[in-house]
C-alpha cells in the first residue's frame, strides 16, 4: 500500500542526498581527492623523469621567500594606499560639488576603461623619466600602477556600498536628530563596511592577480621568478606548476572568505547573495522573489567595466 | 458520494524535511464536484499536504488516489498528476518573461502541443473569464497582485484540471483585491470545479465550501460540514482558532 | 522598447563620440605644434597599431564565444544538483579563476604548447590560439558564476509552478529557467565582454618571450613601439593612443550589448545595476 515512488532510489540518490546533508565534509573530501591525485599524477612524472622534484625541492625557498613575499607585499600596500585613496574618491563622486565629481568620475572611467597592463608599461615609462638612474624604479612604477588602479576600482566598489542604503534611513536618522556625522557613523558606515567587505576582497584577489603583470617591468615577483627559473633550467612544467599552486594557495582561501563573509556579514533584505549552489529547491520557501537585489550584490563581486555601466546607468533614466 | 469513488482520497499521507515532521498521517476525501477548505495555523502542513496531492513533493508514506487512480505508486509519471490537478499559488508564481496570455497557454503548447494561434485564442477566452481581457499583452510585472492572481488561476484552468488546488490566494493580496479573486473562485466553484482551498476567508468558506479540514501539527483535528465547523466547533483548540480569525 | 536604437539618442551618442575625437586630434595638433611630441613618428606607426587592434578583434572574436559557451555550461552545472558536475566545474571555476591571466597565458605557452602542436606548425598562430584559449578559459570561469548566479535569480516558486503545470524539468528549464536567466546575466555579461577586450592585451606579452613576434595585438605593438623613440612625451603619448583604441573598442562593443539588452527587455527582469 505505501508504494511511494521516488524514494526507493539506488545508490546514487543517497550520494546525492548525503553530500547535500554534509556539504562542507563532501567538498573537503572532493577537493582532497583532488589534490591527492593530483600529487599521485606529478609523482609518476618524477618516475619518468618528466617531473623534476629537485627542482621543486631547491626552489621552492625561492619562490615562496622571494616571489610570494614580494607578490603579497606589493598588493598589500597597494591595497592600503588604494583603499584611502578610493574611499575619497567615491565621496567626492558621491558629493554635491559637480566639478569634483567630475573629476572623480573621470578618474574612475580612466583607469578602469583601459587593460591595467597598459598602465603599468605608462607608469614604468613616466617614472622612468622622472627619476633617471634611480634603481627602484620598477618598484616604485609597480606600487603606483597597483594603486592608481585599484583606488579606481575601490572607489565603485564603496559608491555601491553608499548607494545600497534606502534613503529613507537616512531620513529617519535625520527625524531622529542625528548629525551628518552621527549618520555617517551610525547609520552608512556600519551598514557599508558589512556591505562592501566581500567585494573588497575580491579586489584583493584581483589585484594579487594583476600583481602578476609586474613581472614584465622587471619587478622580481613570483611570476618573475617562474619566468626567470624556466629560462635558467630550460624547464617549464616545474615552474609554472608551482607558480600556479602557489597563486592558488593564495588566491583560493581568500575566494572562500568571501563566501564565508557574504553569509557572515549579510543583512537581512539588504540583499547579499546567499550561498544556495546545492541546497537549491531542497526546502520550498514559497515567496522567495530576491533576484533583483541578489543580482544588485553579485553584480559588486564581478568584473565590471565602467563604460559598459555608464551607458546602463544612462540609458536606464531615458525609459 | 453520488459516483463510485471520490474525485481525491489521501490516506494516513506522512512527510517530513529531515528531522522536521510535516505531516503526520493525514487522510481526507473530496468528492467530484466538492469544495473543500483546510484552515490551521501556520506550519501546520498545510501547504506540504497540497503539494503532497499533485505531487510536487514526494510523501514519505501514505497513498493519494486521484479520480480512482493511485498517483503514488511508482509507475505514474508526476507530469501526468500535474495536468490533472492544477494549483494556485500564494504568491501567484507567474512566468516574469512571459505575457499574460502566454503564461496560460505555456501548458496548452508545450504540452498538449496545441499551435500557437489556437493556444492564443483558448488563452484571451480563458483571460475574458476572469474579467482580464484588457491585460492579455501585459507582463506580470505591469499587473496588481489581483490582476496577477487572477491569470494564474487562468493559467491552472488552461489544462481542462479535474481539480484546482488552492494555496492561501489571497493572503499576499492588498484587502483591496482580495474579493475579485474570491469572486472568481466563487463563479469556478459555483461551475462544478473540484477544489481544495487553503484560506483563512472564513466567508467564503462559509458560502462556498462543502466540507473544512482543521489541521494542526501535521494531524487532521477536526473535521465535517463548513458551516458546523465554522459555526460550532466540537473542539477546544478549533474554537480559539475559529475565534481569533473570526476576531 | 525598440525605440532606443533608432532614436535622437544615438545620434547624440555619436555627435559626442565624434566631438571627443576632434578634442583628442586637437591636442595632439596642438602638442604636434609645440615641439612636444613627435608627430611624424606617431604617424608612422599609426598603421601599426590599427594593425594590432586587428589582432586584438580576432583574439576577442575567438575568446567570445568559446568562454560563453564553456561558462554557460558551467553555470548550469554549478547550478545543478548532480554533485559530480557540480565538484568538477567549482574546482574548475576556483583554479581558473584564482590563477593570473598572465601565468595561464604562459604556462599554455610554455606547457600545453608543445602538448598539442602539430610539426611543423607557425609558432606565431599557435601562440595567439593557446593563449586565447587560456584566456577564454578564465573568462569562463567568471561567466560561470555569472550564469550561476541568472539561474539562481529565478524564483523558487515560478519552477514550482512550471512543474504544477505540467512541465517536466528538461522543459522547465527551457522554457522558465533559462529565458529568465539569460536576460538577468546580460548586464554582468557585457561587463565581463568588456574585460576580455582588457584581458586580451595580456596576449602580446608572448611577443616578447617569442623570438619571433609571436602574436602582435595593441599592447604587444606599444612594446614594439615605445622604445623606438626618444622623446619620453611621444613614448607615453603612443600608450595613450593604445588606450584609446581599446576604448573605442569597447566603446562599440558595449553599445551593441546594451542594443541586445534593450531589445530583449522585459518589465520585472531589469536586473538591478
Amino acid at each position: 500500500m505505501a508504494a511511494v515512488g521516488r524514494n526507493s532510489e539506488g545508490v546514487l540518490i543517497r550520494i546525492r542526498y548525503w553530500i547535500d546533508n554534509h556539504r562542507s565534509l563532501s567538498a573537503g573530501i572532493f577537493a582532497g581527492v583532488f589534490v591527492i591525485l593530483l600529487f599521485v599524477y606529478l609523482y609518476s612524472l618524477t618516475l619518468t623523469g618528466e617531473f623534476r622534484l629537485d627542482f621543486v625541492t631547491s626552489k621552492i625557498p625561492r619562490f615562496i621567500f622571494v616571489g610570494m613575499i614580494t607578490t603579497l607585499m606589493l598588493t598589500g600596500v597597494s591595497y592600503v594606499l588604494g583603499m584611502s585613496l578610493g574611499f575619497l574618491t567615491a565621496y567626492a563622486r558621491i558629493s554635491d560639488i559637480r566639478a569634483l565629481k567630475a573629476l572623480a568620475k573621470g578618474y574612475i572611467d580612466a583607469f578602469r576603461g583601459t587593460p591595467i597592463l597598459v598602465q603599468i608599461l605608462l607608469w614604468m615609462i613616466v617614472v622612468a623619466a622622472l627619476t633617471p638612474g634611480y634603481r627602484a624604479q620598477a618598484f616604485v612604477a609597480a606600487i603606483a600602477a597597483l594603486t592608481i588602479n585599484t583606488g579606481a576600482y575601490q572607489a565603485e566598489i564603496f559608491r555601491g556600498g553608499f548607494k545600497a542604503i534606502q534613503e529613507g534611513q537616512i531620513e529617519a536618522g535625520r527625524a531622529l536628530g542625528f548629525t551628518s556625522w552621527q549618520l555617517m557613523k551610525h547609520i552608512k558606515l556600519p551598514q557599508v563596511l558589512r556591505l562592501v567587505t566581500p567585494p573588497m576582497t575580491n579586489e584583493f584577489i584581483a589585484l594579487l592577480k594583476a600583481s602578476a603583470l609586474l613581472s614584465i617591468i622587471g619587478v622580481v615577483e613570483l611570476t618573475f621568478i617562474a619566468k626567470d627559473e624556466m629560462l635558467r633550467t630550460f624547464l617549464t612544467l616545474e615552474p609554472w606548476t608551482l607558480a600556479t599552486l602557489l597563486y592558488l594557495a593564495m588566491t583560493v582561501p581568500l575566494a572562500k572568505l568571501v563566501q564565508f563573509l557574504e553569509i557572515k556579514f549579510r543583512i537581512p533584505g539588504l540583499g547579499l547573495p546567499s550561498d544556495t549552489g546545492l541546497y537549491r529547491g531542497r526546502k520550498p520557501r514559497p515567496g522567495v522573489a530576491a533576484s533583483q537585489t541578489t543580482m544588485a550584490a553579485q553584480s559588486l563581486l564581478l568584473r565590471r567595466d565602467p563604460l559598459y555601466e555608464y551607458f546602463r546607468r544612462r540609458n536606464r533614466s531615458k525609459v | 458520494m453520488s459516483s463510485s469513488h471520490p474525485m481525491i482520497k489521501a490516506e494516513n499521507i506522512h512527510k517530513s524535511y529531515d528531522s522536521l515532521r510535516v505531516l503526520k498521517g493525514v487522510s481526507l476525501s473530496v468528492d467530484k464536484g466538492d469544495v473543500l477548505v483546510i484552515v490551521g495555523p501556520s506550519g501546520s502542513g498545510k501547504s506540504t499536504l497540497l503539494r503532497c496531492i499533485n505531487l510536487l513533493v514526494y510523501p514519505d508514506s501514505g497513498s493519494i488516489w486521484i479520480d480512482g487512480i493511485l498517483t503514488t505508486h511508482h509507475e505514474v509519471r508526476p507530469e501526468w498528476v500535474r495536468e490533472k490537478v492544477a494549483m494556485v499559488f500564494q504568491s501567484f508564481n507567474l512566468f516574469s518573461h512571459l505575457r499574460a496570455v502566454d503564461n496560460v497557454t505555456l501548458g496548452l503548447r508545450k504540452i498538449k502541443g496545441i499551435n500557437p494561434e489556437e493556444a492564443r485564442e483558448a488563452g484571451i477566452h480563458l483571460l475574458k473569464s476572469v474579467g482580464l481581457e484588457d491585460k492579455i499583452d501585459e507582463y506580470p510585472a505591469n499587473l496588481s497582485g489581483g490582476q496577477q492572481q487572477r491569470v494564474a488561476i487562468a493559467r491552472a484552468l488552461a489544462m481542462n484540471p479535474k481539480v484546482v488546488l488552492f494555496d492561501e490566494p489571497t493572503s499576499a493580496l492588498d484587502p483591496e483585491f482580495i474579493s475579485e479573486v474570491l469572486d472568481v473562485m466563487t463563479r469556478l466553484a459555483n461551475e462544478g470545479m473540484t477544489m481544495i482551498v487553503v484560506t483563512h476567508e472564513i466567508g467564503f468558506a462559509k458560502g462556498v465550501a462543502d466540507h473544512l479540514v482543521f489541521l494542526e501539527g501535521g494531524r487532521v483535528l477536526e473535521e465535517g460540514g463548513a458551516r458546523e465547523v465554522i459555526e460550532s466547533p466540537r473542539r477546544r483548540r478549533t474554537q480559539e482558532f475559529m475565534s481569533k480569525i473570526l476576531g | 522598447m525598440f525605440g532606443w536604437v533608432r532614436s535622437r539618442a544615438l545620434y547624440v551618442e555619436i555627435a559626442r563620440f565624434l566631438v571627443l575625437i576632434a578634442v583628442i586630434l586637437g591636442v595632439i595638433w596642438l602638442l604636434g605644434s609645440l615641439g612636444h611630441l613627435d608627430l611624424p613618428f606617431i604617424i608612422t606607426v599609426l598603421p601599426l597599431i590599427f594593425q594590432g587592434a586587428a589582432i586584438t578583434l580576432a583574439a576577442t572574436a575567438f575568446i567570445l564565444p568559446v568562454a560563453l559557451g564553456v561558462g554557460f555550461l558551467v553555470g548550469w552545472a554549478r547550478f545543478s544538483r548532480n554533485p559530480l558536475a557540480y565538484w568538477v566545474t567549482t574546482l574548475f571555476v576556483e583554479i581558473f579563476r584564482g590563477t593570473p591571466q598572465l601565468v595561464l597565458v604562459l604556462a599554455a605557452f610554455f606547457i600545453g604548447l608543445p602538448l598539442v602542436a602539430p610539426a611543423g606548425a607557425n609558432p606565431q598562430v599557435l601562440a595567439f590560439w593557446v593563449g586565447s584559449f587560456a584566456l577564454a578559459l578564465h573568462s569562463a570561469a567568471y561567466q560561470g558564476e555569472i550564469f550561476r548566479a541568472g539561474f539562481q535569480s529565478v524564483p523558487t516558486g515560478q519552477i514550482e509552478a512550471a512543474h504544477a503545470v505540467g512541465l517536466d524539468s528538461w522543459q522547465t528549464m527551457k522554457e522558465v529557467i533559462l529565458p529568465q536567466a539569460f536576460r538577468v546575466s546580460l548586464p554582468p555579461l557585457g561587463n565581463e565582454f568588456a574585460n576580455v577586450v582588457k584581458d586580451s592585451s595580456i596576449l602580446g606579452f608572448l611577443g616578447v618571450l617569442c623570438i619571433v613576434l609571436c602574436s602582435r595585438d595593441l599592447a604587444g605593438w606599444g612594446r614594439q613601439i615605445a622604445p623606438l623613440t626618444f622623446n619620453v612625451n611621444t613614448a607615453v603619448f603612443s600608450w595613450v593612443v593604445i588606450a584609446i583604441v581599446y576604448f573605442i573598442i569597447i566603446y562599440v562593443m558595449s553599445t551593441i550589448m546594451l542594443a541586445v539588452e534593450r531589445r530583449l527587455r522585459v518589465p520585472g527582469l531589469e536586473a538591478a545595476l
